[in-house]
């Protein structure tokens, strides 16, 4: 017997929510958010079949990063978290619903996107995640030029990333613009792509540190959704030598012990320099990719060159000046 | 001439002062027993449940309310708090889904929000650091559902509760723009003036 309402339109399938919710063993919050047209089918699709084992050796896939412990630790705790739950479910006891979008906060170059991209894969192995890719966008992906068009683009960004992760870069500037910027609506949109694709996809917002306190107070619904904070630190000096040793490793290239040397010098100055951004393993990774080439030019130089020396970074690779 | 009157209805989580707020209003504003029948009733069985279990509910009132030689009258109606179990049974449950029924046709919606629970700084179980400067509105559970819901509502107020306890520093400007539009009272305790902006919201958004 609902009566008739002047003031505001309440649809049949509205009031069916709520004969459903008094039948069966609906929660409130769950009629709630059917109430404003929103579904979740949590239960059914919460899959992750691991064994400890398989797990330990997927957190392993992290040891290969330099540094970045208050990371690894965190992520080990989401895995725990995880894993528990799953246990908890399967002895039919209480479990939180899995809330796995993340806030990185950090420096240029601390790692945020590798460690995104990793996350990303390590959810794909245990079975969160369908394909485990990384979309990686920012605010020019998503907010648009007219009304309409932001939804537009966040809605197709959020479409790609189905199955993987969406990795917002500077989340911050979605909010700067005052309450008419269309970036609020891209947010909006976002919280509503979250809902609608529950546990098809990770969403990471990524930013300065600050920035990411002021981005999610902008909007009460962002903190719980985003319930993971992990903060990328600045790399000390050893950690960026060790992350330049690392990638001459990797590309089959080792460093002379005098190149070792004034590599270190040159990390130094730039930690000291103020007036240009240190971007950490980034800058480091540069050095270690022009030394690349101007080791092959320095060797073209001469007839021959044994196996030893192509492997070599010298100290003289390191010193002069980009010439290109 | 005997039309319904609008309804502004009160809801919340437990404890978040539903019943404090609707007596305070009451007493500030002429209003009187409803004793004819309005559309959405609860049944007797509910009625005597509500009685005997909820900690202190408050019967529909007619509030009346002037502005000069204009005059409105709003029934408001205290409501079963907001609890997210979903093994509530029987009484409980109907009487919850009464709660529903009225959210759903009410006029004017009146979110009461326990602010010693719901500012807090900003902090998580994975957090690495300490903790963040001044306190941010972080909705969770219920209160987020139902936020989400009424947001796209006309008529949707939200009334911070308690704000006398909270022992950090905090600024009302923090929390009003991370609400956009929505229009938010703070309480401390049922003082008058706090109460008069709640009624001039009332008003305003009818
Ligand atoms: N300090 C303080 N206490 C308050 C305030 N508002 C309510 N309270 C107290 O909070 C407690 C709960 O208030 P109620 O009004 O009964 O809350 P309710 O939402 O009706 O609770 P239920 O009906 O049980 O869901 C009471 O002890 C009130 O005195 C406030 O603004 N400040
Ligand atoms: N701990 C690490 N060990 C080895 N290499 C690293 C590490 N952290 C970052 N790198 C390397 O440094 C480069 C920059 O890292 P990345 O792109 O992840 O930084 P970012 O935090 O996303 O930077 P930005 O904020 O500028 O986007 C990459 O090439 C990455 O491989
Ligand atoms: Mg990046
Ligand atoms: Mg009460």
């Amino acid at each position: 017997m609902p009566s008739k309402n002047r003031w505001n339109q309440v649809r049949p399938t509205q009031y069916r929510v709520i004969d459903e919710f008094e039948q069966s063993n609906m929660a409130v919050g769950e009629a709630l958010s059917r109430l404003s047209g929103k579904y979740r089918t949590d239960e059914a699709n919460s899959t992750m079949h691991m064994t400890r084992e398989r797990l330990l050796q997927i957190i392993s896939r992290m040891d290969s990063l330099v540094g970045l412990d208050g990371v690894k630790e965190m992520v080990r705790q989401i895995f725990a978290h995880v894993y528990i739950q799953e246990q908890r479910r399967l002895a039919r006891l209480k479990t939180d619903p899995l809330v796995l979008h993340m806030v990185f906060s950090g420096n240029p170059g601390t790692g945020k996107t590798t460690v995104a991209r990793l996350i990303a894969e390590m959810f794909r192995d245990c079975g969160l995640l369908e394909k485990g890719h990384l979309v990686e966008v920012e605010r020019a992906d998503l907010v648009g030029e007219y009304i309409g068009h932001t939804a537009q683009k966040t809605r197709e960004s959020i479409q790609r990333a189905l199955g993987g992760v969406l990795f917002i870069d500077e989340a911050y500037s979605l909010a700067r613009g005052g309450n008419k910027d269309f970036g609020r609506e891209a947010i909006d949109c976002l919280v509503k792509g979250i809902e609608d694709y529950r546990n098809q996809f990770v969403a990471i917002i990524a930013g300065y540190e600050n920035e990411m306190k002021y981005f999610l107070s902008t909007n009460p619904g962002l903190p719980s959704r985003f319930p993971i904070h992990l903060h990328f630190p600045d790399y000390t000096l050893s950690s960026l030598i060790a992350i330049a040793r690392q990638t001459a490793q990797e590309h089959q290239y080792k460093l002379a012990p005098d190149a070792e040397f004034i590599l270190r010098r040159k990390i130094q100055q730039a930690l000291l320099d103020a007036s240009r951004e240190f971007s950490n393993a980034r800058f480091v990774r540069n050095l270690i990719e022009k030394a690349i080439r101007h080791q092959a030019s320095r060797l073209f130089q001469r007839s021959r060159v044994s196996r030893e020396e192509l492997m070599t970074l010298r100290a003289e690779d390191f010193r002069e000046e980009d010439v290109f | 001439m005997n039309r319904p009157c609008s309804e502004v209805v009160v809801v919340g989580k437990a404890r978040s002062g539903k019943t404090s707020l609707c007596r305070a209003l009451a007493k500030t504003a002429e209003s009187r027993r409803v004793s004819h029948p309005y559309p959405i009733r609860a049944t007797s069985e509910q009625q005597r449940w509500l009685q005997e279990h909820a900690s202190e509910q408050m019967e529909p009132m007619e509030l009346t309310l002037k502005k000069g030689f204009l005059q409105k009258r709003w029934i408001l109606r205290d409501t079963q708090s907001l609890v997210d179990d979903p093994e509530l049974e029987g009484v409980r449950r109907e009487s919850l889904a009464h709660t529903l029924r009225l959210l759903l046709q009410a006029e004017i919606i009146i979110h009461v929000i326990d602010a010693t629970r719901a500012l807090r700084p900003q902090r998580s179980i994975y957090h690495s650091e300490k903790e963040a400067s001044g306190l941010h509105l972080q909705l969770e559970g219920v209160d987020l559902e139902l936020y989400e819901y009424a947001k796209s509502r006309r008529a949707y107020l939200i009334v911070m509760t308690k704000t006398e306890l909270l022992k950090v520093k905090w600024k009302k400007r923090d929390i009003r723009k991370s609400l956009g539009k929505i229009p938010v009272v703070f309480l401390q305790g049922t003082e008058d003036k706090a109460i008069d902006e709640v009624k001039q919201h009332v008003w305003r958004l009818a």
